[in-house]
């Protein structure tokens, strides 16, 4: 059978806990050589949508499949396809890591002459090489981490499944588990959920955003991000009046007063700058793009402008929009059931 | 083979704990205490009968305390996620276990063979009755850690699954009492199903087919119902 570039299809996907629904006809697929970063807020689905992918859970409706195969009809298969790094990490604490890695290695039917190194290949990925007798139990939250990425990949899946992959780590950490999923990425298939925005911009090429079991948004960062329009300005001045004062110092009202009058404009605040600087946040009413006004103002006032931009929309921005009118839909319905991922 | 390796995996956790030494020391304590206590006859014949009287109350405590950690403790962890997401079939994940319980207390056992010596060099030791006792002593304890896995099965807490699995055992301790009450028809049905009355049997050297064939049911039952509530995660959807 030749493997089908479709390596993770979901279809329709709907999972219900009594009267709660986490999941809600979900619909995406991933191609071979894709990271997906799955986006939501806690208890949004993403877990049990893992959970389901990973045979661990039974949808109520709708089918997943891995690599062409249903995760309901053939759990093995499926099984001996991915690596699954489930939230929080449960590992046995009790052993030590070269211990537990030998047993998932005996599990996976890993042919007895190459366990070694396979375990030593997956131990200097993780950089857990120096700490591999230590018992799991005895480990930080981080190197706990890297031991559940490192038991994911030993068998080298097609798949790979990561909840919450980088969370407990420390900045350096997270970097190194980010290219190395980048990496991983090249050839394999990647889904890691995460309600950490930054990472998916760095690690991810696509992205899907769910807010309360439900598809919200699904495509790259990028685009993502350049769909959602600004209307917001930034402009910088020079206040301290140039060299030797050969200009009038700027005053603060005088610049904002000017710059609210402008057309188009619906505010304007101070910000935060360096010092001997003026900053503002402009607001449009929406229509107008002001970059042209407000340069043209610099010079009919002789401003000394220093810096003006167009700011763009922060994946964060686009998350809440998307997030929040759940949130707020829900409210009016009186209905926000206490979900669990 | 996936069972083995479950098993290897589960034995050697109750070694890595002080589980095994706990439970393996206080169960050679009372058992050496029940041999040297009722070790002879009033003829002065050695014999093991007085051992086996007391065991299925013993073993009602040591059999959930072996069990129920083992699937109790991987729901409450939530290592159970990736154990069962691993390419195994759940009833090589209760068979594992359940060997891995199996184990520790057939070491339990053996370690006492060293009392039967002793008694056996202190006054003739009728063989026949000594090995048949074994092995009804054996089944039985397969029996309990059956039950006792059941228990564990069900919840995520150790404790619930101890006094569950306590509580069963216990009642196959009660169940003899029981008997006397009963309508004489009722009586040989439940005599058949009470399992100490197996042993005391098996103690007095009768080794009846129809023993061997309940007790190794018995302790079937325990595990299928293991394996369903293991499977029943993906059933209920």
């Amino acid at each position: 059978m030749p493997e089908p570039r479709e390596m993770i299809s979901v279809d329709h996907l709907t999972k219900r806990y009594g009267p709660h629904t986490a999941v809600n006809d979900i619909s995406f697929s991933v191609d071979k050589g894709q990271v997906l970063g799955f986006l939501g807020p806690n208890g949004a689905g993403k877990s049990t949508t893992m959970k389901i992918l990973t045979t661990f859970l039974s949808p109520t409706a709708g089918r997943a499949r891995i690599a062409g195969l249903d995760v309901w009809d053939h759990p093995l298969e499926v099984r001996r396809k991915i690596g699954y790094l489930p939230e929080d990490t449960p590992l046995y604490k009790d052993m030590a890591i070269a211990e537990y890695l030998a047993f998932v290695c005996e599990v996976r039917k890993l042919p007895r002459s190459s366990r070694k190194a396979a375990v030593r290949r997956v131990a200097e990925q993780c950089g857990i090489a120096d700490v591999a007798g230590k018992p799991i139990g005895s480990l930080s939250r981080g190197y706990r981490q890297r031991v559940g990425l490192a038991q994911a990949l030993v068998h080298e899946p097609d798949v790979l499944i990561l909840d919450e992959p980088t969370s407990g780590l420390d900045p350096n950490q997270i970097v190194e588990i980010r290219q190395l999923i980048r990496d991983i990425g090249r050839d394999k298939t990647v889904i890691l959920s995460t309600h950490i925005l930054p990472e998916v911009n760095a690690t991810c090429g696509r992205v899907i955003i769910i807010s309360d079991g439900r598809l919200v948004a699904d495509g790259k960062p990028d685009d993502l991000m350049a769909s959602e329009k600004t209307n917001r300005y930034r402009v910088l001045y020079a206040s301290d009046g140039g060299a030797g004062g050969a200009e009038a110092a700027l005053d603060e009202k005088v610049v904002q007063g000017k710059l609210a009058a402008l057309p188009g404009v619906k505010s304007a605040t101070r910000y935060d700058s360096e010092s001997k600087t003026l900053g503002f946040h402009v607001t449009s009413d929406g229509a107008t793009d002001l970059r042209r006004p407000l340069f043209q103002c610099a010079v009919d006032e002789k401003w000394p402008l220093l810096e003006l931009d167009r700011m763009e929309a922060s994946l964060e921005e686009v998350f809440r929009r998307l997030t929040r009118n759940d949130a707020d839909e829900n409210a009016a319905a009186g209905a926000k059931p206490g979900a669990s991922s | 083979m996936n069972v083995w390796a479950i098993a290897k995996r589960d034995f050697g956790s109750y070694f890595r704990s002080p589980i095994a030494y706990v439970v393996l020391s206080i169960f050679l304590l009372l058992t050496g205490f029940l041999f040297w206590n009722g070790a002879f006859d009033t003829q002065s014949r050695a014999s093991m009968t007085a051992l086996f009287g007391p065991m299925p109350l013993i073993l009602s405590f040591f059999a959930p305390a072996i069990t129920m950690g083992l699937l109790a403790d991987e729901r409450g962890t939530g290592s159970i996620e990736l154990l069962t997401t691993l390419p195994l079939r759940d009833w090589e994940i209760i068979l594992g276990k359940y060997l891995a319980a199996v184990g520790l207390y057939t070491l339990g056992v053996a370690l006492t063979l060293p009392y039967v010596v002793t008694i056996a060099k202190l006054g003739p030791l009728d063989l026949g009755p000594a090995l048949a006792g074994y092995l009804g002593l054996l089944l039985m304890g397969y029996v309990y850690l059956a039950i006792g896995l059941m228990a564990s099965a069900f919840t995520r807490h150790q404790i619930v699954a101890f006094i569950v699995g306590l509580g069963l055992c216990f009642l196959f301790f009660l169940w003899s009492m029981m008997i006397p009450a009963l309508p004489r028809g009722l009586k040989v049905v439940a005599q058949y199903l009470a399992v100490d009355r197996h042993l005391r049997q098996m103690a007095d050297g009768q080794l009846d087919p129809r023993s061997l064939v309940y007790l190794l049911s018995l302790a079937a039952l325990p595990l299928v119902i293991a394996w369903q509530s293991l499977e029943s995660r993906r059933w209920t959807a």
